[in-house]
């Protein structure tokens, strides 16, 4: 634990030099639009790939690539200068340390999300949108930036029909307890109604971006619900090409021939490997161990075609790759249980200052170890 | 005035008549010749009501050509029934020819013409009203937006249609499902008929939000609003108010504008008190008695004493007994006749079922009830892939001088029925539907917790000092798919029977026709 904390600290040389780069690149503008999408680094490889696809086919629009994370230089390789990078220190947030410590690696990644997003309008871009890091993009874009214009805010809906198979309602239900839009391909252009829903969304998500179901959280994605009720001019994208992933695969008819993928008759433009896990290559998602590599059909080409990606964005090293906001400042795990501790604090956790440092009486390390807490 | 092919509509239960007959004069002193119909429900048995309104298009049940499988009567309680009648009666009404239909729920009032809203319907397929329309202040209503997350972004107390192949398309999906999932339980994603409506952002393309802060003003979005009153019509933010939308309102706890919430007075309604007043005295006009009981009860902690509760126990408290003992698996041996045959108390235990907390010695017809809170445990097979329908033979504890019980009814901790039970002479089978998930442990636990159970000594007629609530028969426990099976034999064999005898006719007037050679 020791060595892979000293190991991302001792960089930093090297990271200075990379970013520094990076920021020369960062003071042009290129495009109206961005994109982004946001990973801790060890899901780098997935940035990667979503990054790479997303400029394939829509070489004219700027791609940010946020690290929810400290870096770690000497991962980064030439062909990532086609990236835009941004890390934690972009973002003006108050008790920011608070924040990177209660949340877990895929918590803290969905909570910066409306962050993200502001800085990118604030930077000066029109329209940001943003990929969740799961995702492939297979065509380019145009039919979306261009409800830029007239809306606020863009969203694609889980479903759009009901499910007619067997057991229907049980998903149904399921997308309710979700949220109906999915977080993982939203647009915002820089309206003032868009940016008083992302301050709203900010607070929200800074203060509970958990899953709690029962009580209607589901990370971020939940609040999204409201858009329709806030939002004057939105767009609900009802395109069956747009953000295809497990919940709606089998009603999608997805062909796939020379490499174009349609879905329902339409040309496919992003499909996204929700939970998809490496260690597991012949399933989609872990959350659904019923759709397997055999039973869906021609979208198995594409799945196939993500597979080769990831590997060729070396997601087998950056894997393995620490996540800074895991440890203390002298090394030790942070587990889920002193999180849990730490949020049941409640506001009282400021006392405390910065939670990840461990060299002072009055810090949460040492509070921990003192057992006053099991009083 | 004539207004395009539109038509109002609402649905109520008998006791709730004072609430339309308000509803229909607020709407006939603003848009005199607009159709308005009620689709009114009566229990079982019970007679049709006297004091029907001339003025009214009344609809019954029957009239909405629910198929006869459909068993939603048997195990929905007052309020899920009538919610999960909503697109049944939305649809009988376009396929009677109206363009646009609106469903207004009827503790709403019409506080001018609604013609532009009905435009406004008439030119999309489903126009809905988001509960709110910007973020809540802080310090206005307290944990709102969660509870909006729980139970449904627009409210269902508005629901405008418009005859399109989409909307019919909708409607069907919509009663489809609210056939069996029109239930309260906000963790499984269900708040009645309402959270369902949070899909039409997906499955209706031409879906027209209506963020009008006139259309259904509610306390929920009142708040934080300016309300203005000009001596002829009430102004909201600046927007003429079109229909107010009382929900909870109970004229004996005014100034608290709802009962599901203690933070609102009507005071902080700008220029609304008024007009709550006035609802207030229409609907005692009308012959409104009062909600009772409903009220929210201050937060009280259950005394528990020699196998009672003496008071009214918290969601969470009951919620927790509904968790106590379901968690050991087949904690009885026995698992409960599942034939729908019905099992007397006397032979409950027989049966396995046991009666666990709040119940008074056994009598030759049965078992009173003691105290606030009683309770029964219920095995049930583990693997059991269906449903359960669990019937109670009950009977209210309701003397002259006390007409009414009120009983909440759980089902592992999980509302899942009010009943209102008032004087009948014949006990009544009052049904409740376990999923088959809610059966997983082995054990149902159904908990009773009576609103306002007395003892005959506070009333006077006899020195028993009991706290009773109602009064338990029996029981009978069936599977879902047992019951539509029952249902569909008896169908066939009807059918049957039909055949035969047109057989017969046939072979009679063939033997006529013949003749000998």
């Amino acid at each position: 634990m020791r060595l892979a904390f000293s190991f991302c600290y001792e960089v930093d040389a090297i990271e200075y030099s990379f970013f520094a780069a990076n920021i020369k690149n960062m003071l042009a503008q290129n495009s109206k639009y961005a994109a982004v999408t946001i990973v801790s680094m060890p899901y780098l490889a997935l940035a990667r790939v979503t990054g790479r696809s997303f400029r394939e086919h829509n070489p004219d629009i700027d791609f940010f690539i946020f690290l929810a994370d400290r870096p770690v230089a000497h991962v980064f390789e030439p062909a990532d200068s086609e990236f835009r990078f941004l890390n934690v220190n972009d973002l003006e947030l108050d008790h920011a340390e608070s924040v990177f410590f209660r949340y877990k690696e895929l918590e803290l990644t969905y909570a910066l999300t409306p962050c993200v997003i502001k800085h990118l309008l604030d930077i000066g871009y029109q329209g940001v949108m943003f990929l969740k890091q799961e995702t492939l993009v297979l065509e380019a874009l145009d039919t979306v930036t261009s409800h830029f214009s007239g809306s606020s805010v863009l969203l694609t809906p889980h479903l759009l029909a009901p499910i007619g198979r067997k057991g229907g309602e049980k998903w149904e239900l399921n997308v309710l307890l979700s949220g109906v839009f999915n977080g993982g391909f939203i647009g915002f252009s820089n309206t003032t109604e868009a940016r008083v829903f992302l301050d709203w969304w900010e607070q929200k998500t800074l203060e509970q971006c958990f899953l709690d179901t029962a009580n209607g959280l589901h990370f971020e994605q939940r609040w999204l619900d409201f858009v329709p009720s806030f939002v004057q001019s939105y767009t609900i994208i009802r395109d069956p090409g747009m953000n295809v992933g497990h919940w709606n695969l089998l009603d999608r008819n997805i062909k796939s021939s020379d490499g174009k993928v349609t879905a329902m008759g339409m040309p496919c433009r992003i499909f996204r490997f929700s939970g998809y896990d490496a260690k597991a290559p012949g399933y989609l998602t872990r959350y659904n161990k019923d759709i397997s590599m055999d039973r869906i059909g021609e979208a198995a080409a594409v799945l196939r075609k993500y597979q080769k990606m990831l590997n060729d964005a070396r997601h087998e090293a950056t894997s393995r790759l620490p996540y800074a906001f895991g440890y203390f400042d002298n090394g030790a795990a942070i587990t889920n249980a002193m999180r849990k501790r730490y949020i049941d604090c409640g506001a009282t956790v400021l006392r405390f200052g910065d939670p990840f440092e461990t060299d002072h009486p009055g810090s949460f390390y040492a509070w921990l170890g003192s057992g006053s807490h099991q009083s | 005035m004539k207004l395009n092919g539109a038509a109002i509509c609402t649905i109520a239960f008998e006791n709730y008549l004072p609430f339309v007959h308000v509803l229909t004069d607020s709407l006939i002193a603003h848009d005199p010749g607009l159709p308005f119909f009620a689709l009114l429900i009566t229990e079982e048995g019970e007679p049709p009501g006297s004091r029907v309104p001339a003025n009214l298009n009344i609809l019954r049940m029957e009239d909405l050509s629910i198929p006869e499988a459909d068993a939603r009567p048997r195990f929905y309680d007052r309020k899920q029934l009538s919610a999960s009648l909503k697109p049944a009666l939305l649809k009988h009404l376009l396929k009677q020819g109206y363009a646009s239909v609106i469903f207004l729920d009827p503790d709403m009032l019409v506080t001018a013409s609604l013609s532009q809203v009905i435009a406004t319907v008439a030119g999309h397929s489903l126009t809905l009203t988001p509960h709110i329309l910007r973020p809540v202040e802080a310090d206005s209503i307290s944990g709102l937006e969660k509870d909006l997350l729980r139970t449904g972004m627009f409210n269902a107390g508005f629901i405008g249609v418009s005859a399109t192949p989409e909307t019919l398309r909708f409607l069907d999906w919509w009663d489809k499902r609210l056939a069996e999932y029109c239930l309260n339980q906000p963790k499984n994603g269900m708040h009645y008929d309402q959270r369902w409506l949070d899909h039409a952002v997906g499955f209706v393309n031409d879906l027209h939000v209506l963020r009008d802060p006139g259309v259904n003003a509610a306390y929920w979005n009142l708040i934080d609003r300016e309300v203005v009153f000009d001596g002829q019509q009430y102004l909201i933010d600046g927007s003429l108010l079109k229909c107010i939308h009382f929900s909870g309102f109970d004229p004996g706890i005014l100034p608290q504008a709802t009962c599901y919430s203690r933070e609102i007075d009507i005071t902080q309604l700008g220029a609304l008190p008024a007009l709550f007043y006035q609802y207030g005295e229409s609907l005692t006009a009308q012959g409104w008695a009062g909600r009772s009981g409903i009220a929210v009860s201050n937060k009280t902690f259950a005394r528990y004493s020699e196998g009672y509760f003496e008071c009214a126990l918290t969601s969470a408290e009951i919620y927790d007994l509904g968790k106590i003992e379901t968690k050991q698996k087949g904690a009885f041996a026995r698992p409960t006749i599942m034939d729908g045959k019905f099992t007397l108390v006397s032979a409950l235990s027989a049966a396995g079922i046991r009666k666990r907390l709040g119940w008074s010695d056994e009598e030759s017809w049965g078992v009173w009830s003691r105290g606030m809170y009683s309770d029964l445990l219920i095995p049930v097979p583990e693997a059991l892939h269906d449903d359960i329908l669990i019937s109670f033979l009950v009977q209210g504890f309701v003397p002259r001088q006390h007409p009414l019980q009120e009983v909440d009814v759980f089902l592992n901790g999980d509302f899942v029925a009010g009943w209102a039970l008032n004087k009948t002479y014949m006990p009544v089978f009052h049904t409740i539907r376990a999923s088959q998930e809610a059966c997983v442990n082995g054990t149902l636990v159904v908990g009773f917790q009576m609103r306002n159970p007395v003892s005959p000594f506070a009333l006077g007629i006899s020195d028993d000092q009991r706290v009773l609530g109602i009064r338990l028969q029996g029981i009978k426990v069936e599977a879902l798919s047992q019951y539509k099976n029952d249902r569909f034999k008896l169908r066939v064999t009807v059918t049957i029977i039909r055949i035969t005898a047109k057989l017969k006719a046939w072979l009679r007037d063939l033997s006529h026709s013949i003749r000998p050679i």
